[in-house]
């Protein structure tokens, strides 16, 4: 891995010309890509800041969203899902989906396993969450409560789905076939994040509540409630290590700004960081050897802090 | 549409249901027959589905009077009735519904503005609460609701407001500013009664549901 040297201040701003979506290092560290809401990605150089290429999906539908560690999924109105790869911007793998548009999609690390959640064929306001498996085959359909997935997450060895939606529950199955193995019905509110520990013990889940969830992945208890966000979260990460998350807040109601980036350290639940962003943070992304971590925001803002520690 | 064959009682009472007839007048079998039908294309819609939004709280309190004393939103009472595509009363209908504050605030601790009533024998529902205030990232003003009842599908709507200065005093033409609503029948006139010491704005929004 290449040395990288940041200013004095531990902080770099890389200005983009549109919305990033979702921000993703390149497995070298070397290069910060950025998915932006023109369904293009950018690249910069993580030393100066610099845009080195843009790349264009081309005929995208839809939004583009990070489906797993540099894979972008976009779905198009007749269901149809395609994966692409975040550096070349190349079509990985068309799945042709449910019959209607997937609002949320997610795969396993090693992209075999893609799920999203849709409507139901009856009810406009009934979910259901698909998975397929490698060859493209709908490998289950399952109900999923009302209003749609707010977020959703494979766990780390591909043997759990997880899905929350707008109706506040959260829902576990086993990607072998679908099998509900645990309701969590105790978030008051929406989820908006959820994410894996490394390691896969734990599943955090955040949003409109300003508290991290982490669930014991075994047993689907709640392990511990990590509180201290002053808004609603937005973003979250897990750096490489599972030492530390990083969050971004979202306060678009009460039109206070600045909101806030926080830095926790896992085992304590302390916050050891707290840094002001200007606007809803939309992404948050360490770096593969944790000294970085890289936040997007919705004034088409790019921070870049030094975190190792 | 169900072909089966419909008794003269059965269609009375249908039209009835919708306010299309009132019980007692006589009327040859032809009109009556027009009139269940006008009944049937409109009874056959179901209330269009809306997305249900980040602020969906699950355990709100069956409350009808959702103002506060000194309240500094403005009063309006929303009302109406429960029916379903086949133009029957849906009994026993829980009705979610929930809003942001005067300034465009959901409280999401606990549950202000949120309650969830339910249509009693007369399919009915009402709730005395104050108009929605704006907020940036939908601001259209609009109260959410989620409608669940034995035998029927889940819905989830929201009721916005003609009156609503997003729209441009203009709802027809401006209902689909911004993407926010896809369907102009749930933008609703807004009554204004003058009591004693205070104004009140009225809302009626019947809901339409599908049997399962």
């Amino acid at each position: 891995m290449q040395s990288i040297h940041l200013p004095e201040a531990g902080e770099r701003t890389i200005r983009s010309d549109v919305e990033v979506a979702a921000v993703e290092f390149s497995a070298d560290g070397s290069s910060l890509s950025g998915l932006c809401r023109d369904n293009k990605i950018r690249h910069w150089d993580v030393r100066s800041g610099e845009l080195k290429r843009t790349v264009v999906l081309e005929k995208a539908e839809g939004g583009i969203a990070l489906a797993s560690t540099g894979t972008i999924a976009t779905t198009g109105a007749d269901g149809a899902i395609t994966l692409w790869d975040v550096q070349t911007g190349e079509r990985t793998r068309q799945i042709s989906g449910a019959q209607y548009r997937a609002g949320r999609v997610t795969a396993s690390g090693d992209r075999n396993l893609v799920a999203g959640g849709t409507r139901s064929e009856k009810n406009r306001s009934e979910t259901i969450v698909h998975m397929w498996d490698a060859s493209g085959k709908e490998r289950f359909a399952v109900p999923s409560g009302v209003g749609g997935v707010s977020a959703m997450a494979v766990s780390p060895d591909g043997a759990t789905l997880v899905a929350s939606t707008y109706d506040t529950d959260v829902r576990v199955w086993s990607t072998r076939d679908g099998e509900l193995v645990k309701l969590i019905d105790e978030i008051p509110v929406s989820t908006f994040v959820m994410r894996f520990s490394p390691d896969g013990k734990y599943l955090a889940a955040a949003g409109v509540d300003k508290t991290i969830y982490l669930y014991d992945a075994k047993t689907w208890k709640l392990a511990r409630k990590l509180t201290g966000q002053p808004e609603m979260i937005s973003a979250m990460s897990f750096s490489p290590d599972g030492k530390t998350i990083a969050t971004g807040g979202f306060n678009e109601l009460t039109s206070k700004h600045p909101v806030h980036i926080l830095l926790w350290d896992f085992q304590s639940g302390k916050v050891l960081r707290t840094m002001d962003a200007p606007r809803q943070v939309t992404s948050t992304a360490f770096s593969p050897d944790g000294k970085f971590v890289a936040i997007a925001d919705r004034e088409k803002v790019v921070r870049l802090l030094i975190v190792g520690r | 549409m169900n072909r089966k064959l419909l008794r003269r009682r059965e269609m009375i009472e249908s039209c009835i249901v919708r306010g299309l007839l009132v019980a007692g007048i006589p009327m040859s079998a032809p009109n009556l027959f027009a009139l269940w039908q006008r009944g049937q294309e409109s009874a056959m819609k179901p209330t269009p589905v809306e997305v249900l939004g980040p602020f969906f709280k699950k355990g709100a309190p069956n409350a009808t009077n959702l103002r506060a004393p000194g309240d500094p939103g403005f009063p309006l009472r929303v009302s109406g009735k429960v029916v379903n595509t086949r133009g029957e009363k849906v009994e026993g209908a829980r009705v979610d519904m929930w809003q942001a504050d005067h300034a465009g605030l959901y409280d999401v601790k606990g549950f202000r503005y949120r309650t969830k009533v339910e249509s009693g024998a007369t399919a009915e529902y009402g709730v005395e609460t104050v108009m929605p205030g704006h907020y940036a990232d939908r601001p259209a003003q609009h109260i959410h609701y989620m409608i669940t009842a034995p035998g029927h599908q889940t819905l989830i709507t929201q009721l916005y407001f003609a009156t609503d200065p997003y729209f441009e005093g203009n709802p027809d033409k401006n209902f689909h500013k911004g993407g926010i609503v896809d369907n102009r029948e749930l933008v609703k006139p807004v009554m204004l009664f003058e009591a004693p010491g205070a104004a009140r704005a009225s809302v009626q929004f019947d809901i339409c549901m599908e049997p399962a």
